[in-house]
């Protein structure tokens, strides 16, 4: 199987794993499996459900599905994994067996993680241990504030959440921002035309704050 | 509030978070708790206080708020029997990220964090078990945010109904263990919401029985298919498929 070097740009997005975002980026070279990435050309099975949970995977291209094979034959789906996600994590971590099977498609590329690698990183240094429970922590509060704004905010207040808590000399593409927020295009669009008939925004490509102070109200009443 | 170290390990022991364990760390685990119990209606935690226990909830429901930067309160999630709440108090100096609160009379399993901390500290394995929960925590709230990003209500009502419904003759059947108006918290919606939601599932033969307590499933793997589950997830029989999703 081919491999490739880990670049600057994979560390960025395993950092952002949580069981990573411990680490420093030049030590997570020294905890993937050779600091190298494996490239799929063909897809394959990872791993088979029942196997010892040896490695765990940060998915950095393409995509994986996690399944379950049952007594008949007919395949369970449980999970498609995309890039900068990881899978088996928990399970290497508590050192049970892969409770599901793992396929790869080709052209897949895939940061593997050993047990023994983190195990003997984490024995040497107990310390490392609080901060990545730290880090789990720090993490979790991140999906409460996101949970509760989705639940509890409108279409048009997470767009201004996002405008109040963005820099405006950086410029988002419209539907990476919609799918930021959680709204589909046509929402999108009503979104932004409330807070630019409102005065909030102007009617600008960079949607260009015109009342900050009125936005900000707006955004959390 | 009593202590009695052998029927908190005989809890300990079944809950998903240390039925790994082995028998002796256990007992040392419960060593460390104590029997709470809270009547409905009771904060438990308050979000933004000195993080000093979590909580085992052994029998009951509660409500996870979210408290934000205005001071604005909004339900995140609805838990009950075997969940853990607290985590933040394994941290020094740590505070509650959410409030939780009881909704109705709650027995749960008070772990001091700090000598909680201190145990995982020396127990290595344990340390790595209790991270691994937390992690899959992440994951399972992760999987929410998808969810509310891209699903209506009226799905999410479908998948939470889909996930606990069993075959009885024929159909499925769902039993609605709490409040409507709880579950409609719980899934991210208004009271109103959850009622359109309801009603625009009538039209895909979900029906109500025993004044609202049961939920009729005419055609589970069609609803499946209406909820956009895959249709391998939709089939019968795979109840954690749908609960994954949710």
């Amino acid at each position: 199987m081919p491999y490739r070097r880990l670049t600057a740009c994979d560390l960025d997005l395993i950092s952002g794993v949580p069981v990573m975002s411990a680490f420093a980026k030049e030590e997570i070279s020294s905890i993937i499996s050779g600091a190298l990435v494996s490239v799929f050309p063909q897809r394959e099975l990872l791993f088979n459900e029942g196997e010892a949970a040896e490695q765990f995977f940060i998915l950095l291209k393409g995509q994986v599905r996690l399944f379950r094979v049952l007594d008949d034959g007919r395949v369970t789906l449980f999970h498609l994994v995309v890039p900068g996600e990881a899978f088996a994590e928990a399970v290497v971590l508590s050192g049970q067996n892969y409770p599901v099977s793992a396929e790869c498609d080709a052209g897949a590329e895939i940061a593997v993680v050993s047990r023994f690698q983190l195990i003997s990183r984490l024995q040497r240094d107990k310390q490392l241990i609080g901060r990545m429970m730290q880090a789990l922590i720090e993490r979790e509060r991140f999906f409460f504030k996101e949970l509760n704004d989705l639940r509890h905010l409108s279409p048009s207040q997470r767009l201004a959440n996002f405008l109040l808590s963005h820099r405006r000399d950086e410029v988002v593409a419209k539907h990476v921002i919609a799918n930021r927020i959680g709204v589909t295009p046509e929402t999108f669009s009503r979104a932004l035309r409330r807070l630019e008939d409102e005065g909030f925004i102007a009617r600008d490509p960079q949607m260009s704050i015109l009342d900050f102070d009125r936005l900000q109200k707006f955004a959390r009443r | 509030m009593t202590q009695d170290v052998e029927r908190i390990s005989g809890v300990l022991r079944f809950a998903r978070y240390f039925r790994t364990w082995p028998q002796e760390d256990i007992l040392e685990l419960a060593g460390l708790c104590e029997w709470v119990r809270f009547e409905e209606d009771t904060m438990m935690i308050e979000a933004g206080n000195k993080a000093s226990a979590l909580y085992l909830i052994v029998n009951g429901h509660v409500e996870l708020s979210y408290v934000d930067g205005q001071g604005k309160n909004g339900v995140i999630d609805l838990l009950g029997d075997g969940q853990l709440v607290g985590e933040c108090a394994l941290v020094p100096e740590g505070c509650y990220a959410v409030s939780v609160k009881t909704l109705e009379a709650t027995t749960a399993i008070r772990i001091d964090g700090s000598l909680f901390s201190d145990f995982l500290s020396a127990h290595f394995d344990r340390a790595l078990t209790m991270m691994s929960a937390m992690t899959e925590r992440l994951c399972q709230m992760l999987r929410q945010t998808e969810e509310l990003k891209c699903r209506s209500a009226a799905q999410r009502l479908g998948i939470y109904l889909l996930a606990d419904a069993v075959p009885i003759d024929g159909v499925h059947e769902t039993p609605l263990t709490i409040e409507k108006s709880a579950l409609a918290r719980k899934l991210g919606m208004t009271s109103e919401t959850f009622s359109r939601a309801l009603k625009k599932l009538t039209e895909l033969g979900v029906t109500q029985h025993s004044n609202g307590r049961i939920v009729r499933i005419a055609d589970a793997e069609m609803l499946a298919d209406w909820c956009g589950l895959s249709e391998n997830e939709g089939k019968e029989g795979q109840v954690d498929a749908f609960k994954a999703v949710i």
